[in-house]
């Protein structure tokens, strides 16, 4: 039987969900490139970055170079939690099998 | 939450996660450079003109030239690629691509530096060109778009059919006919691959991709 309270609501919304995989995929992500993948609106985008970031999911990192710039990584928590969410979506996929 | 749902959800963390990681590090716009500049490269060597002579005794000077040329349109074109997406050109992504090509270029100027020292060597330094292209670009396979493989593939192949199949038909035809030297055969081994091969990656690619993945 599937916990279902073991997915993770902050993580299962759409565009949380888009983020964190990206997240998964690289070490670090600027702002841009994160926008430029997902096509987000930037106020969608920090909105949802905030949630992740106050989850504990999410570091941010600013660097001034030329110009300013924000990078978003996932932190060990974000991992465990990601990864969790996806062994539980298996389960799911598993037990409509049957 | 049903199997379906979670089956959906599944589907497009893996479809992220693939689009996230693909890199074309061979530009469209740059690729047609390429391919152009070694089609009239290889006719001005080709065709009796006044560089011929100049084009066909300095065969490997000529495409080290060509090559520059094109990677330095390379670099403009993903440049502007990057720009057009709002990415910084130095990403993770680029550094990947030229950590996994960096070893078949490496082998490449050190076998060019060998065979030049030799006369009618312009076929095999062609076919070792060919061939290490071909392992350079498949060497990104595991994030580059299918026509990038597809490329690597071509060139590879044509570098073994060259080897396995063409060469001794193209000694004996230079021995036969004293005319045809080793650097005309080189010049129309590089047209058919670099040049023909270029053209037409560059041009559907162009024809086919979104203007911001053609880099």
């Amino acid at each position: 039987m599937v916990d279902f309270n073991k997915l993770d609501r902050t993580i299962h919304e759409k565009g949380r969900l888009a983020i964190m995989t990206l997240l998964a995929t690289r070490p670090r992500w600027p702002f841009q490139e994160l926008k430029s993948a997902l096509q987000m609106s930037d106020g969608n985008l920090v909105t949802h970055l905030r949630t992740l970031h106050q989850a504990g999911y999410v570091a941010v990192t600013k660097e001034v170079a030329d110009r300013p710039l924000t990078s978003y990584s996932m932190t060990e928590r974000g991992r465990s939690a990601f990864k969790l969410y996806i062994e539980t979506l298996e389960e799911i996929v598993k037990l409509g099998r049957g | 939450m049903n199997r379906s749902a979670a089956e959906e959800n599944l589907r497009v963390i893996r479809e992220l996660m693939e689009r996230a990681t693909i890199y074309r590090a061979v530009s469209a716009p740059g690729a047609l450079f390429c391919g152009l500049s070694a089609l009239l490269v290889s006719a001005l060597a080709l065709i009796p003109g006044p560089f011929q002579a100049l084009f066909q005794h300095n065969f490997a000077l000529v495409w080290i030239v060509v090559c520059l040329l094109s990677v330095t349109a390379n670099i403009f074109f993903l440049v502007r690629a990057t720009e057009l997406r709002q990415e910084r050109f130095a990403s993770y992504r680029l550094r990947t691509a030229l950590l996994a090509i960096a070893p078949a270029f490496i082998v490449a100027i050190a076998l060019t530096f060998f065979l030049t020292r030799a006369a009618g060597t312009e076929l095999f330094i062609a076919v070792c060109w060919m061939a290490l292209y071909g392992l350079a670009l498949l060497s990104t396979m595991t994030f580059a778009p299918r026509s990038i493989v597809i490329l690597g593939w071509a060139f590879i192949l044509t570098s073994v059919l060259i080897l396995c199949v063409m060469t001794p038909v193209l000694v004996l035809a230079v021995s036969d006919r004293p005319n045809l030297a080793m650097e005309q055969v080189g010049y129309y081994a590089m047209a058919g691959s670099f040049g023909l091969y270029h053209t037409i990656y560059g041009l559907i690619v162009m024809f086919s991709a979104r203007p911001d993945e053609h880099g």
